[in-house]
């Protein structure tokens, strides 16, 4: 025989109910009625309810809009759970595995076309709608507004969005609601404005959401100036707002890798669910080269996760809240593993003429390309110079850096910046237990004072180390090494 | 005869401030730009009240006005992008007795700082602030600002912006415990000199909308009220500003407005026809914040200990009696 179930009667909790009536509306046998005495506890009406014709179909149910304010007489909450998330959140918030079919982005290829001559801004742009990005939003601040200023004369003709928000908090927030929509979205910024995005960057890496940041940056701190400095390698590698926090950054050192890393920064954003920063400077927002077309550009495709606002993904909920105490630690582990995928699988670095580098040049962005200068120089002194150039900030190329320090016997970091890269180069050592550390020297500048080639050739030939080194056969002064 | 000296009539141990005494750097601002007249206008307003430099304070945010307090030789504090207002506020609300100046631009008050701007016109503390407004970004090179009028192509809006410019006298007037609103335009100094002062004279927060031309983004966009001076509706009152008999030769569309009457004041700050210049709201009696906050008796020392120990003493702990 089988089992009957018996179908559970409404309820109506009258400290909860508002009296909207939408159940009077919905209940066909006509059970409720409109009430007309104030509950003393809630001052709220509520509505009347007389089971005589009740069928128990249900209906009433799915129409009170109020969690428990018309309940099944089965369910009827004990106290202590009207305090539970769900109640708070709506059923919502108890994740569902199941999603819509996600859509992929496709390449397509790109007819041969002959390259530009374009600023790092420009080329930026260029490749953010070449990755599919047709949603700007942005804030002008010198020195990367020419990007904002591209996307507004051509993503209205591409059905694209261009907003001009009223503040970069504005902005991030935009982008939050972009990205959650599952869209490739992006913002040029600088120094001081990226500084401000720093809380919805926080919301964003805690609810999943991709977004480009395109961080041009400039002296400081403060208003500082307009000029290139790397000084928010520290923002982007451990100050992303509060909480755990980390997403890869990139870093270019040409109008052409402005473009490249710009489509890469995409693709990875959707990759992980997680925000991507490119980092250029003052003068690589600024000066022109030439940059090469790829031979493809995307078409962006739909995750399966966004929120889009159609039938299928209505299941779908996009926040970075979790009140349970133990919810939020099981996302911060989730969170913690894809950092840790990041730092497994996206580690890339140039390596110029590393392969028998015995003084090693860590450089990145604009301080990069007189630094490429100056090994050439070296070279030509008779030494056996090399330039590591990490392209993801964050995670930090350890990997890649590693294998080398067998044979180099001193690391010089030159950068714009108060030590910021040195900082991530010493950490990621620290982290994989280097203790036998070659010399590690620096040259470092700010406000916009950039490390110059001759003074990067002077610094490092002047170094005593090396001629001690002939004479003394392999006495090397060595921080940690015997 | 009448035993007059020199002496007596000019006491020349009397320190007088002149207007290099408000001079700071020269200003790096185009040649004709509208900021050059302000900063003129609130030199000599200075230089009048004999305001002691060292008793006078700047404030501005980010934009070409917020050069501002570069240019003037009293204290300055050139801040963040927006929040000239909570600045001024910190400052005047420990230092009630400073003069406080706030000079904005369009897109520092009425984008990013306008929530700060709502919120200093509730607090209602006395200073002056003067929003510069050429309506169009000029630090950062010609994009549109929240008062660039409909239709305007700017960099970030090449096909023209798309909304009405927003009124900021009809915010202004809206906004719970307004006590003084005023527009002025920079190219009539006698009009812009006398707003000025009365906005320093007020009790409270004084908020003064200057029109100001970008010669170098946007020439044009000023040119039908300099063009023709009937688009310009002068608002004068014997509480209000008067307007000289030369002024009046040229002003010829003015008219007399109590500033005490609200409801007119909205209705000339909505009209789109013309652009209402003068005082359109005043009202000393709003309460200020700062000086409802100011201590109303002297604390002394043993006063304040008393306080902090009653609040550790709720608190403290005796662990001999908790261990017995």
């Amino acid at each position: 025989m089988t089992a009957t179930k018996t179908k559970p009667k409404p309820l109506v909790i009258p400290e909860l109910c508002k009296g909207c009536g939408r159940c009077i509306e919905a209940c066909p046998q006509g059970c409720f009625t409109l009430g007309s005495e104030i509950n003393p506890e809630s001052g709220l009406i509520p509505v009347v309810l007389d089971l005589e014709k009740c069928n128990a179909c249900g209906l009433c149910f799915t129409a009170c809009p109020e969690p428990f304010g018309l309940t099944p007489v089965a369910d009827i909450p004990h106290p202590e759970d009207v305090d539970h998330e769900a109640f708070m959140m709506g059923e919502a918030t108890i994740r569902d595995d199941h999603y819509p079919d996600e859509i992929p982005p496709q390449k397509i290829p790109m007819p041969d076309l002959p390259p530009l001559f374009i600023k790092g801004t420009y080329a930026s742009a260029i490749g953010a709608l070449l990755a599919g990005c047709r949603h700007f939003y942005g804030y002008p601040i010198t020195p990367s507004t020419e990007g904002a200023e591209l996307m507004a004369k051509v993503l209205p003709d591409l059905e694209g969005t261009f907003v001009q928000a009223v503040s970069e908090v504005a902005t991030v927030n935009m982008m939050y609601g972009c990205g959650g929509a599952g869209l490739p979205c992006m913002t040029f910024t600088s120094s001081p404005g990226f500084s401000l995005m720093l809380e919805g960057i926080s919301y964003m890496i805690g609810a999943e959401v991709p977004g480009v940041f395109v961080n041009i940056m400039r002296g400081g701190p403060g208003l500082g100036n307009i000029a290139p400095e790397q000084s928010d390698i520290k923002l982007v590698s451990r100050g992303l707002g509060h909480g755990n926090t980390h997403a890869i950054s990139l870093a270019a050192s040409s109008p052409q890798e402005m473009l490249d890393l710009t489509m890469l920064a995409f693709e990875l954003t959707f990759k992980y669910r997680n925000p991507v920063v490119l980092l250029g400077d003052g003068y690589l927002g600024q000066i022109s080269g030439k940059v090469t077309l790829p031979r493809e550009m995307v078409k962006p495709g739909l995750p399966s996760w966004a929120v889009y606002g159609d039938a299928e993904h209505r299941k779908n909920l996009i926040c970075s809240i979790a009140l349970s105490e133990k919810e939020l630690e099981t996302h911060n582990y989730k969170l913690t593993d894809k950092y840790q995928r990041m730092i497994d699988n996206e580690q890339r670095a140039e390596l110029y003429r590393c392969h028998d580098a015995e003084v090693l040049i860590i450089a990145a962005n604009t301080p990069a390309r007189m630094a490429r200068g100056a090994v050439g120089q070296l070279r030509e002194k008779g030494i056996r110079a090399g330039l590591f150039r990490p392209i993801t900030i964050w995670p930090f190329p350890i990997g890649l850096l590693l294998p080398l320090l067998d044979q180099v016997k001193e690391i010089v970091v030159v950068e714009a910046s108060n030590g910021q890269l040195e900082d991530e180069m010493r950490l990621a050592l620290s982290h994989e237990h280097v203790v036998d550390l070659p010399l590690i020297d620096h040259i470092r500048h700010f406000g916009g004072v950039l490390p110059q080639l001759e003074e990067i050739v002077d610094h490092i030939s002047k170094d005593n180390l090396f001629e001690d080194s002939e004479k003394n056969g392999n006495a090397w002064k060595k921080g940690g090494r015997s | 005869m009448f035993n007059v000296s020199l002496e007596n009539l000019v006491d020349i141990d009397l320190e007088q401030y002149s207007l290099q005494d408000y001079q700071g750097s020269t200003p790096r601002w185009c040649s004709g730009c509208g900021d050059n007249a302000i900063l003129s206008a609130v030199q000599k307003l200075c230089r009048d009240e004999q305001l002691p430099p060292e008793k006078t304070v700047f404030v501005s945010g980010i934009g070409c006005s917020s050069r501002f307090p570069h240019y003037m030789k009293t204290y300055g504090f050139h801040g963040l992008h927006g929040r000239a207002l909570p600045i001024a506020q910190g400052i005047k609300m420990h230092r009630p007795d400073l003069h406080v100046f706030v000079n904005m631009g369009d897109g520092d008050c009425c984008s990013i700082g306008t929530a700060h701007w709502i919120h200093a016109l509730r607090y209602n503390m006395n200073m002056v602030a003067i929003m510069h407004d050429n309506g169009i970004y000029g630090l950062t090179k010609k994009q549109a600002s929240p008062t660039s009028p409909k239709g305007l192509v700017s960099n970030t809006t090449p096909q023209g912006t798309y909304m009405e410019a927003l009124n900021p006298a009809m915010v202004n007037l809206g906004v719970t415990n307004v006590s003084f609103f005023a527009q002025a335009v920079e190219w009539v100094p006698d009009m812009l000199n006398d707003i000025i002062s009365q906005a320093y004279h007020h009790r409270g927060f004084a908020f003064v909308r200057v029109l100001q031309r970008c010669p170098h983004f946007t020439p044009t966009m000023f040119d039908p009220l300099l063009s023709n001076p009937n688009n310009i509706l002068v608002l004068e009152h014997e509480n209000g500003i008067k307007l000289s008999e030369a002024a009046g030769r040229i002003y010829k569309n003015h008219e007399s407005h109590d500033p005490s009457d609200i409801q007119k004041a909205r209705e000339y700050a909505g009209r789109h026809d013309i652009v209402p210049v003068g005082i359109l709201y005043r009202n000393p009696e709003v309460p200020c914040y700062d000086e409802i906050r100011r201590p109303k008796r002297v604390f002394t020392p043993e006063m304040k200990e008393a306080v902090l120990n009653r609040e550790f003493d709720k608190f403290s702990v005796d662990i001999d009696s908790s261990e017995g």
